[in-house]
């Protein structure tokens, strides 16, 4: 494989934990701009961890996780009452104070011989954990893969608890929700919070693949996406939202035919979706039937 | 990205007003404008967008109905 095609599936997977982190939240009925805010709160903590500290990236990436799980809380806190486009905006608000944050955010120590560290504006290079420790482009992608592939088996587990119902009950129909039993902004706070820490999780690998951030990387129009992924991929699934990130990294940002053409292109996606489908290619209905195309085929047990 | 400012701009005045009030577009976007230029001349041009949102992020915490609701509900209490 040469490396242009390591790059985009490099990306595909790691723009993916963003997708599930805005899917995580668009299942529990809350629509984020705002989960770009914590992949880059991960991005900015994993690499002040592994170029600054000199931490392990493991250790690093729980810290970013915990980081980010702890500001979407915060922004959850006075916000989770809110509904439809009010969250929306308020999440919009929060994600921009964090990239305004970014940018006023100078840090930086003198590490053999070079000053390392976010300087606002200018960024933050030199977050070379991953080139220090001789990995390569392949082995890394394998790495963000498994993890990934350990994300999408949690998300299974859960999509067949009672947590998995409660958080879709909750989504579909709060009032009803309540009427059971379930306390539903308890329950969106940490739905809120998980989905924080998927995006930091995210963000903390998006890092070490590029080994420069700046704050730009986390502006709106990320935001946009990683919430029209889900959109486009279809809510009836976790599959979903990385069908979205297929659809729009893998053949519009990647193959010439689209070059210039991406946003026109994905904008025309989401709006025929939106009144073809509005909850994307692979929804609740289309998920029902492939299953049963499985288990017929199988025949009865 | 062209538009994108001009389309957040007109999106923070309309929900510092509220949301669906004509009376509260107006006034969103005079508070925007005042707001915007009080803090670009008191702390810096970054510190500009952080205000704007700052104050929207609150807004929408504390009165999700925007500026002119809160304004109308104290001149309703002031007539009776």
């Amino acid at each position: 494989m040469d490396d242009f095609t390591l790059g985009v599936l490099t990306n595909i997977a790691l723009f993916s934990f963003l997708a599930l982190s805005a899917y995580l939240l668009l299942i529990a009925g809350e629509m984020s701009f705002g989960q770009q805010a914590f992949f880059g709160v991960g991005a900015y903590a994993a690499g002040i961890g592994t170029a600054m500290w000199g931490w392990p990236l493991p250790l690093a990436a729980a810290f970013a996780m915990a980081l980010g799980a702890g500001a979407a809380w915060l922004v959850g806190l006075p916000t989770i009452r809110l509904r439809g486009l009010y969250f929306a905006m308020a999440t919009l608000a929060a994600a921009e104070m964090f990239r305004i944050l970014f940018e006023l955010l100078h840090y930086r120590r003198e590490i053999d011989g070079d000053l390392v560290g976010p300087d606002g504006t200018q960024g933050f290079r030199g977050i070379r954990w991953i080139l220090e420790r001789g990995f390569e482009p392949h082995e890394f992608l394998a790495l963000v893969a498994a993890i990934l592939a350990l994300v999408l088996g949690g998300f299974a587990v859960v999509a067949r608890s009672r947590l998995g119902a409660r958080i879709r009950m909750v989504g579909e129909d709060p009032e009803l929700a309540a009427v059971f039993g379930v306390d539903v902004a308890r329950l969106k706070l940490g739905v809120a919070a998980a989905a924080g820490a998927l995006a930091a999780l995210g963000g903390a690998l998006y890092a070490h693949h590029n080994t420069y951030i700046e704050p730009r990387n986390f502006d709106i129009m990320l935001g946009v996406h990683s919430l029209a992924y889900g959109l486009i991929g279809g809510l009836g699934t976790a599959l979903g939202p990385l069908l979205g990130v297929l659809i729009d990294i893998g053949l519009l940002e990647s193959l010439r035919v689209f070059q210039g053409w991406r946003m026109i292109v994905f904008g025309g996606l989401v709006a025929v979706l939106l009144i073809a489908r509005p909850r994307g290619l692979l929804d609740e209905a289309a998920v029902n039937r492939i299953r049963r195309a499985l288990t017929t085929h199988r025949g009865p047990e | 990205m062209l538009g994108m400012w001009s389309t957040l701009k007109g999106m923070i005045a309309m929900m510092l007003g509220g949301l669906g009030s004509l009376p509260g577009a107006v006034i969103g976007g005079v508070a925007l404008g005042l707001l915007e230029a009080h803090s670009q001349w008191l702390a810096g041009p970054q510190y500009r967008d952080l205000v704007a949102y700052l104050v929207l992020f609150a807004l929408l915490a504390l009165r999700p109905a925007g500026l002119w609701s809160v304004l109308r509900r104290e001149r309703q209490a002031a007539a009776a």
